[in-house]
């Protein structure tokens, strides 16, 4: 006999909730302005270069780093995303589409600005050889947190990597011949060097609730109040349209700000407080990435 | 017609805004006759054709019980392979789709497809902002029934911390952060209900941006209104 909660839940969410967002809690008994626990493993895939994982909330994301080698165009490396996702293309609602849409969005955003790696530093030999990093989004469970999930598995990846050291064994070569890598000499060592980081972005997801005062004149319900709520589950992803996606790194550096369209507008005031729990959100993540590095290294 | 401005922001450092006119608009409603409502809109050296179709029938991958299914579909001029991380940059569907499902009555229309084809024809800057714009004015001439009217608006962050509203593609290009908006009027009331950016910035940015974006849209709503007149013969 299911309770009265597990029913109002199917017959009317929107109400479900709203006796929750009224007292600034969720369902789940955490607090609007609190996120799901993140946690973070570093190197699970061993025959990969770099590889983590990340779980947050209900969702769950591996992401691993094949380096290749390749010849550098316009002074820089490459990488190459591939999303692949354990999501039955036709069961997977509209929703978690479009979050999968989103997520790839928001890693080729990420990557084209150099947000975690510099591409230019994946060039080892001027001209001729730089890294390609082939890296896989494996996504095996959503209940929101789609993109958070995966930036940070992403930007875990790659501080685990391990790059070879590799050189051109013959440095010196014919000018006028054009260079081919295939024919290329190439001397690889066993040592493994880690890439330098260029910043720690921290992907959030925030949905808002308008909520309408009860009482007072009509002066006083036009000037209703926008509930941010911190990472949302799938249902209450589904159920309030206008999720907004912000990635940020250190020192207020914002990479992204993304909301695909709600009714509501978003006036400057939530958008503040929407950045400033990215912000803290981004300091406690980059500290979890940090810890994970420190166990890897011992 | 520039018109330099100096504000001050919230630490006591004045900073130019450069105030910078929109584009000139120039549209064509029903230009596509098969469609139910179409239009071939250019601002500045940008040209964007929409076309809309519907309410109509629908697969049943494509229907949904409760309301209109949504299909927003972006044809850029060059077609360019899934995995390009530049090709994302430009692609206007997810924010058109996300905008046109918040402002379009769908829930009159259950069961049906309305769907939305976005074509670019040239891009000299901002052309996201006027593939929004131009998805609005579709949708109007279509008679499709809307809570709002919407348009986009694109503001360029340059690497001197200047802000320029509606860039061509030459200042695009050279600058730090791109933002694109979806700005909805309601009751006269100018809101800001979608956006998406490119490149790096810092969160001051992004407000001076939306203020500036919020302010010309109202340019835009005044087109649409002198365009709906035309059209149904009014002015």
């Amino acid at each position: 006999m299911a309770s009265p909660a597990d029913l109002l839940r199917v017959c009317d969410p929107g109400e479900y909730y709203r006796s929750f967002l009224e007292r600034d809690l969720l369902p789940d008994g955490r607090a609007t302005s609190e996120f799901r626990p993140l946690s973070l493993q570093l190197g699970v895939i061993s025959s990969a270069y770099g590889s983590a994982m990340v779980r947050q909330g209900g969702a769950c994301v591996v992401v691993s780093v094949q380096p290749e080698v390749s010849v550098p165009i316009d002074g820089s490396g490459f990488i190459v995303v591939n999303v692949d996702s354990s999501l039955d293309a036709t069961d997977a609602s509209l929703s978690m589409q479009a979050q999968l849409e989103d997520t790839v969005a928001c890693l080729h955003s990420l990557i084209d600005d150099d947000a975690i790696v510099n591409r230019k530093s994946l060039v080892v030999v001027a001209e001729k050889i730089a890294w390609t990093l082939y890296v896989e989004v494996l996504v095996l469970s959503v209940d929101g947190g789609l993109t958070d999930a995966t930036v940070s598995a992403l930007v875990g990846a790659l501080a685990d990597l391990r790059l070879p050291s590799i050189s051109l064994k013959d440095e010196a070569t014919d000018d006028d011949r054009p260079f081919e890598l295939s024919k290329a000499a190439l001397v690889i060592s066993d040592a493994r060097h880690r890439l330098e980081l260029v910043d720690y972005p921290v992907s959030s997801t925030f949905v808002f609730h308008k909520a309408t005062c009860a009482d007072g004149d009509a002066k006083k319900r036009k000037r209703a109040v926008m509930r941010c709520i911190c990472d949302p589950s799938e249902q209450l992803l589904a159920l309030m349209t206008g999720a907004c996606n912000v990635v940020v790194g250190r020192q207020g550096q914002v990479y992204r700000v993304n909301r695909g369209g709600g009714g509501e507008g978003v006036s400057i005031s939530t958008l503040d407080t929407v950045v400033s729990l990215a912000a803290k959100r981004q300091q406690s993540v980059e500290l979890v990435i940090e810890q994970a590095l420190r166990m890897r290294a011992d | 017609m520039d018109t330099e401005m100096s504000s001050n922001t919230n630490d006591g450092e004045t900073s130019a805004v450069s105030m910078t006119k929109l584009r000139t608009l120039r549209a064509q409603l029903s230009v596509l006759h098969r469609a139910d409502g179409s239009v071939a809109l250019q601002q500045g050296g940008t040209v964007v054709w929409a076309a809309v179709y519907g309410p109509g029938d629908s697969t049943a991958s494509k229907r949904l019980n409760d309301r209109a299914f949504i299909d927003v579909l972006f044809k850029p001029k060059v077609a360019r392979p899934v995995n390009d991380i530049g090709a994302t940059k430009e692609n206007v569907s997810p924010l058109l789709r996300g905008t046109c499902e918040s402002m379009v009555d769908i829930r009159r229309h259950p069961r049906t497809l309305i769907e939305l084809v976005v074509q670019e024809l040239t891009d000299d800057g901002g052309l996201r902002a006027v593939c929004l714009t131009a998805g609005c004015l579709a949708l109007l001439d279509a008679g499709i029934p809307m809570t709002a009217v919407f348009c986009g608006v694109s503001v360029a962050l340059m690497p001197d911390d200047r802000l320029v509203l509606d860039p061509p593609l030459k200042e695009q290009k050279m600058a730090t952060a791109l933002f694109t908006f979806a700005l909805k009027s309601a009751e006269s009331e100018v809101e800001m209900i979608s956006c998406d950016t490119n490149g790096r910035f810092q969160f001051d940015h992004f407000k001076r941006a939306v203020s500036l974006a919020i302010e010309a849209a109202a340019e835009v709503f005044l087109f649409y209104r002198e365009m709906m007149q035309r059209k149904l013969s009014l002015g």
